[in-house]
């Protein structure tokens, strides 16, 4: 281990106080982590033609049961028009074909959407901006994953530039895997967990949620480290279902956020609960959010 | 009396049914979950240790620039402390990818007698649901050997 560098690591002050003992610097560690994906990003007219074209596809057999053929469920006359955009848009991404029907990749993806086991949105809001994940979990253990700027691109992003476009970059991954690609786009990271509950005027959180610029001071009863730190919530809901929100408070942890009374009562929970709520979540678990031992 | 694993600076109780393997590459006990169906990823625990002249926080720190370094789509998703039967160790949640899949590991570190140890449970991003308690009780079993 020649490597090892002499010097001791940086420490984080406030952990460290609160432990007793030498706690190392993790603020910083899950910001550089960045959302991957080769998927095509697909303009939201594209991705409607997807949603139209991807249900209306019909896997068959044929008569010697040995080669899978496909319906395309191409568009009619009528439809094409004002298409002609949206369907170039998936032919340059190898998904459609200039007729306006799928290819065999834009076939195979759009398969969870025919066979639903289940569908959510994950939506994220950082400084005022806003995006969106969308995801459908398909009966055949695979899964289509619609996902705008992730949480990495938006701590990235000038808050001068122009808000969400509602482009998404499309992704077709096993089942099981979900819960990682929603951990990698929320930005899921480390920092040193110690129990915390405040609860904050609606009005104050709703302001503070939205705005692109935060008051220096935090309000009575916050801390100042996660008053200080960058504010991405998110929600998730399944289609049809209830939502639950959370708060990527950066190195101020992870939150879960609950409204009651006026009130946004936010109570901090380890990051590897938060991961554990999503797996649950699309398989159909409930998960409960309390602090277990490490 | 259950039987303890001796690894390294280490003991531990291994979970029902996995086999010890050979170590391989230096590490000092490697272990195999029972194997699962349809040729799934084989979940696994590697302890291995050497020889590490710094303080905990440090030994974090080089374990985690390893990571970046070393796994392909890593992410790391959490770290906390290891309270198990040593002092003030860490444990490590974080997932890479290797041969097309995506592994999900939790790695217990800490330092011990002037060596550094980690146990690194894997498995598939689909298995760990049923392995988290396993994970948990074999860490929880680790002692120090005299």
């Amino acid at each position: 281990m020649s490597k090892i560098p002499d010097r001791e690591p940086r420490l984080d002050e406030e952990a460290t106080v609160d432990a007793g003992q030498p706690r190392e610097e993790l603020s910083g560690l899950a910001i550089r982590q960045p959302y991957r994906s080769a998927g095509p990003w697909l303009s939201p007219a594209a991705q409607r033609l997807i949603g139209l074209l991807g249900p209306r596809a019909v896997a068959d057999f044929s008569p010697d049961d040995n080669l899978l053929v496909g319906t395309r469920g191409g568009l009619g006359v009528f439809e094409r028009r004002g298409q002609r955009e949206a369907i170039k848009e998936l032919e340059d991404a190898e998904l459609g074909t200039p007729e306006g029907s799928l290819a065999s990749a834009g076939f195979v993806c759009t398969a969870p959407l025919r066979h639903s086991a289940s569908a959510w949105r994950i939506t994220g809001q950082l400084r005022g901006r806003a995006s969106l994940l969308q995801l459908w979990i398909g009966s055949d253990a695979d899964a289509l994953v619609l996902a705008g700027p992730s949480a990495h691109e938006q701590f990235q992003t000038d808050p001068d530039l122009p808000g969400f476009s509602g482009h998404a970059q499309l992704d077709y991954v096993s089942a099981e895997e979900a819960a990682a690609v929603v951990t990698t786009w929320l930005g899921i990271g480390p920092s040193w967990f110690r129990p915390l509950k405040v609860s904050i005027g609606r009005d104050v959180y709703d302001a503070r949620t939205g705005a692109a610029e935060v008051d220096a001071t935090a309000p009575p009863g916050v801390p100042a480290t996660l008053w200080d730190n960058p504010w991405m919530v998110w929600q998730i809901e399944q289609s049809g279902g209830p939502s639950s929100t959370f708060l990527n408070a950066a190195a101020a942890g992870h939150f879960q956020v609950i409204a009651a009374d006026g009130q946004a009562v936010l109570e901090r929970i380890p990051a590897r609960n938060v991961y554990r709520h999503l797996v649950g979540s699309f398989a159909g678990n409930s998960v409960d959010l309390e602090v277990p031992s490490a | 009396m259950t039987d303890r694993l001796t690894a390294g600076p280490l003991s531990l109780v291994p979970p029902a049914g996995w086999k010890i393997a050979r170590p391989g590459g230096g590490a000092d006990a490697v272990l195999f979950a029972p194997k699962p169906p349809g040729g799934s990823f084989q979940p696994n625990l590697v302890v291995n240790s050497e020889v590490f002249n710094g303080s905990q926080a440090k030994l974090s720190t080089v374990t985690l620039a390893g990571h970046q370094v070393m796994l392909t789509e890593y992410h790391l998703i959490d770290v906390d402390v290891w309270s198990a039967p040593i002092s003030d160790g860490r444990r490590f949640e974080y997932m890479h990818r290797m041969g097309g899949g995506l592994l999900h590991c939790v790695q217990y570190s800490t330092v011990v007698n002037g060596c550094s140890v980690h146990m690194t449970f894997s498995a598939a991003e689909g298995q760990l649901a049923g392995l988290d308690a396993t994970f948990l009780d074999c860490a929880d079993s680790v002692e120090v050997v005299a």
